[in-house]
């Protein structure tokens, strides 16, 4: 099975004529779950008990997919750009906003997870940027750049959303 | 402590208890208690460099403050950080704990507020509050017949500072 996110497969939204893989406004790609993916997700995410209970059930004849965790949706949200598309800090492409050179910063999420995803699955995912606000910080200019990913399984029915705000600020 | 013991355990109303009024398929209705608000068990952790690499590898996360120490320096931090997308899962790992097979995380929401570092001790606490009530606060989630409950968390470095804080809304099948 294929593994991770295939090529970028189209676009959508209002920018659609200027999308490119280098703006990133708004762009959708397909994302295959792998049980791999959600074995190594748990162990990076320090979560053991559902392989201990995945192997438990190795023993069976046909062990049911294995189910990813409620934030596995993280593994589908950046896209395997190549390097060139990113800035020299290496933050996804996703994330870019405000002025240029800046530094990313801390930020939060608004995750909606309408039902936990399963190993053979295939997602689609879509990306769009929202918005870039500024605000004045403490230590200068901050940008906020607000990113709304959604996730949509073979039925095409809704399984998860994301809202996130990443913080910019000029080096 | 077992993780069943951490669940939550709805129990036939009793007169001194909080109530939950439920309905199940919009037609069968009851009362059922849970003792809210509830504290959750603290979760503890100990993020090491390898833990980083390995969600940043698996997130495809190439941003350098989280595996090149220089890197994290040279931004202000004083080791690599520990990723945003990471301390949501610790709040997740918080909440799903107590939850058990019972339910499951239908939203959550965190917001860093601090740099959490490599070989510094974390500490994920917070509080089952109350039950969601409100149609406009409460999307829909799927899954039928539900009881959603308000989670507020919290995360700390060494000497209280505060790394992140969360909301969230936990989903718990109704009795039947």
């Amino acid at each position: 099975m294929q593994h991770g996110a295939s090529p970028v497969s189209g676009t959508t939204g209002p920018s659609d004529a200027s999308s490119s893989p280098s703006t990133f406004d708004s762009t959708c790609w397909t994302f295959e779950v792998t049980e791999r993916d959600i074995r190594r997700f748990l162990q990076a995410i320090g979560e053991l008990t559902p392989l201990t209970a995945a192997a438990a059930e190795d023993t069976a004849s046909e062990p049911p997919a294995l189910t990813a965790p409620p934030l596995f949706f993280q593994v589908m949200a950046w896209q395997d750009v190549g390097p060139e598309h990113l800035s020299a800090d290496g933050a996804p492409a996703e994330i870019q906003g405000g002025p240029p050179q800046a530094r990313s910063m801390g930020g939060a999420s608004d995750f909606t997870v309408l039902r936990q995803v399963r190993a053979g699955e295939r997602i689609r995912v879509c990306s769009t940027l929202l918005g870039v606000e500024c605000r004045q910080g403490r230590q200068g200019p901050l940008h906020l750049v607000s990113r709304q990913t959604t996730f949509t399984d073979a039925a095409g029915v809704e399984v998860a959303r994301e809202l996130a705000t990443y913080v910019r600020r000029a080096a | 402590m077992s993780a069943a013991a951490l669940s939550p355990v709805l129990t036939p109303k009793r007169d001194s208890a909080q109530s939950i009024p439920y309905r199940i398929d919009g037609d069968a209705q009851g009362e059922w208690s849970l003792p809210l608000p509830i504290v959750l068990p603290e979760l503890r952790v100990l993020p090491t460099p390898m833990q980083l690499f390995m969600f940043s590898a698996v997130t495809w996360n190439r941003h350098h403050i989280h595996y090149s120490a220089d890197g994290a320096r040279a931004e202000g931090h004083p080791d690599v950080v520990v990723q945003r997308t990471l301390i949501g899962n610790y709040f997740a790992r918080h909440a799903g704990a107590w939850l058990g097979p019972a339910g499951r995380i239908g939203r959550l929401c965190w917001r860093v507020t601090g740099a959490a570092v490599p070989h510094q001790w974390l500490r994920c606490n917070g509080v089952v509050q109350d039950l969601v009530q409100d149609a406009d606060e409460s999307p829909d989630l799927g899954g039928g017949a539900l009881l959603r409950l308000r989670y507020q968390g919290w995360l700390t470095a060494e000497g209280e500072r505060e790394v992140a804080s969360a909301e969230g809304m936990l989903c718990i099948q109704s009795p039947t």
